[in-house]
């Protein structure tokens, strides 16, 4: 049942929460050990306890939340207080954060119900939820496949109906990725949307929170809680928050006809399963809209950019990994901090994470700086000003989100440079802060495919607009898959 | 590059250390990924482009030195994993390493 329904029942009942929690700790109880999609998992009794204390609010401030008795599966990449936060590493295997990261204040205020701590790749780095240092997601809809990644267990948890709304970070496509590769719904908002406080930082100028659901309605309810200006955090943007349901609502009512562009070299450079199923979407996007195609002259640039600056933030940000305030304890009584550290590092980091550290570390120094770091800065500068000009003649982008079908599990760890090329679709709404959101549109011999549209800074509402009118015609909404 | 041993360069680099079987993997795709970096050079005219470090280029907001919220330190922020004497953390020695 999608959450806007649930919502419905639950502010008429507040009984059938408990009814429908059951129904939720089934699912995970019978799919759980196949799937994988938690590392924490909150036992159901302290939940009950918690939804009791929620009925106790007034009925005035029940009926104001906006997510009232609705479970969330929360990446464990997000702080939340008292809730073991490991980032699928060892070096924080232990950790429980004191506080809440923002988000998660927003959803505890608006009734959600954080359920569990979800897997993803270690610090958020891989595409695919494998370097994990504690275990693989499976794919819900094929156990041999990935889920994706980093957000591999937010989006398994969806499509394997452990939980009705999730919450995941995209860097360079994290949130996108899996949902694409799970058959559910993700959105990365514009850079500076979504308070960062308390998610754990990777590479911070490319980092972002969004929501991830099985329908575009439920994406909009999540995103109404999360979005907003948050003093905490000094990249927020200082705007007013807006309603993107009722946004939404209207914009499906006016359907305003928009100019999209079509990424050509993004649909060439796609398998032929992945296009002829993107084409469907686009199909049914361009018979009510103006499609025009656009060009984009760079691909391999666009990958070697991002894990640029990806590897050279990520170097500086896991630096405070030390043992000391931080991170895994090891003993130091007469040992000094260079050998200490190192030594942390060594034990705490697993193979991926060291990789890029260590890369990070190569391009920030001295005589590579310039060459590597300060280069792609300025390219990124370029891509920033072509899509502006881009988007001064469409209102959106549309290409595959991924441009292969979700592969086994193991065969991307033959060939990493395969999986860092395999996210040029997505990087760029990082690289240049805008809102992209992955709709699922079709299944490919029972494998998922999704589309990604982009549009301008600020303009979630569009996307939202646009996948919601995809739902419409594909049916592609609260597909829950069968796990054997 | 540093040829010889670039595996022991990043390592000393970056305070860390790779297990006897990740340094043949790790060789091997630390070569592939800086060629994939080598393609930005084939870009032209970057020469007189500002670089873009952060795609919000607002002004960093100023507050007054107020703490929001208080996390108690010693007992809250720090006792899970720091350990604590007079209320300082201790920390490996850093002089005469």
């Amino acid at each position: 049942m999608p959450v806007f329904k649930l919502l419905q029942e639950f502010k008429a009942d507040p009984m059938k929460i408990f009814d429908y929690l059951d129904v939720v700790y089934r699912v995970i109880d019978s799919v759980e050990t196949k799937v994988r999609s938690f590392i924490t998992l909150v036992p159901q009794d302290a939940i009950f306890k918690h939804v009791e204390k929620l009925m106790k609010e007034g009925k005035e401030r029940i009926n104001s939340m906006k997510i009232f008795g609705i479970p969330i599966a929360v990446k464990d990449v997000i702080s939340t207080k008292g809730i073991r936060t490991t980032c699928a590493s060892k070096m924080l295997e232990n950790y429980i954060p004191p506080y809440n990261a923002t988000v998660i204040e927003k959803i505890v205020n608006e009734g959600g119900i954080v359920i569990g701590k979800t897997n993803m790749d270690e610090f958020a780095m891989g595409s695919t939820t494998e370097t994990s240092a504690f275990y693989p997601t499976h794919n819900p809809w094929d156990l041999s496949r990935v889920p994706g990644g980093s957000s591999g267990g937010s989006a398994a948890a969806l499509a394997a109906g452990e939980a009705p709304l999730a919450l995941g970070s995209d860097t360079g496509g994290s949130i996108r990725n899996p949902a694409a590769f799970c058959g559910v719904y993700g959105l990365k908002p514009t850079y500076g949307m979504v308070s960062r406080y308390g998610l754990i930082a990777y590479a911070s100028s490319m980092d972002q929170i969004g929501p991830m659901a099985r329908n575009t309605m439920d994406l909009a309810i999540l995103l109404n809680v999360i979005a907003g200006y948050d003093p905490k955090d000094s990249t927020s943007l200082p705007i007013s928050a807006r309603d993107y349901v009722s946004l939404l609502k209207e914009l499906m009512y006016k359907e305003p006809r928009l100019r999209i562009g079509l990424v050509k070299e993004l649909f060439e450079n796609s398998s032929e399963s992945v296009r002829s199923s993107a084409y469907k979407a686009v199909d049914i996007l361009c018979s009510y809209h103006e499609c025009v195609p656009v060009s984009l002259p760079y691909s391999k640039q666009l990958v070697a950019t991002y894990y640029i600056i990806a590897m050279a933030e990520a170097s500086s940000n896991l630096a405070r990994f030390d043992g000391v305030r931080y991170g895994l304890k090891i003993s130091f009584e007469n040992r000094g901090w260079d050998e200490v550290y190192s030594d942390v590092r060594t034990k705490g980091f697993g193979y991926e994470v060291k990789k890029r550290i260590a890369l990070g570390a190569y391009i920030l120094s001295i005589g590579y700086r310039d060459m590597y770091y300060i280069r792609a800065l300025k390219f990124r500068r370029i891509l920033k000003e072509t899509f502006d000009k881009i988007f001064k003649s469409v209102d959106a982008v549309i290409s595959p989100t991924m441009p292969i079908l979700p592969p086994k599990l193991g065969e991307f760890f033959e060939d990493p440079l395969r999986m860092y090329l395999a996210d040029v679709n997505t990087v760029i709404a990082n690289l240049i802060g805008a809102p992209a959101i992955s709709i699922p549109i079709d299944f490919y011999n029972g494998l998922p495919v999704a589309i990604q549209i982009m549009s301008r800074q600020l303009t979630e509402e569009m996307l939202l607009y646009l996948s919601m009118q995809l739902e419409e015609k594909t049916g592609f909404r609260n597909i829950i898959a069968e796990v054997h | 590059m540093q040829e010889g041993d670039i595996i022991s360069y990043l390592e000393k680099l970056a305070l860390l250390r790779f297990t006897e079987s990740e340094r043949e993997k790790v060789r091997s795709e630390v070569t592939k990924i800086i060629e994939l970096f080598n393609e930005l050079m084939e870009v032209r005219g970057l020469d007189n482009v500002e670089p873009l470090y952060h795609v919000v280029e607002i002004e960093l907001p100023l507050r007054d030195d107020e703490p929001l919220d208080r996390v108690d330190v010693d007992h809250e922020l720090l006792s899970e994993n720091a350990i604590l004497e007079n209320g300082y953390i201790k920390a490996p020695k850093t002089i005469g390493e």
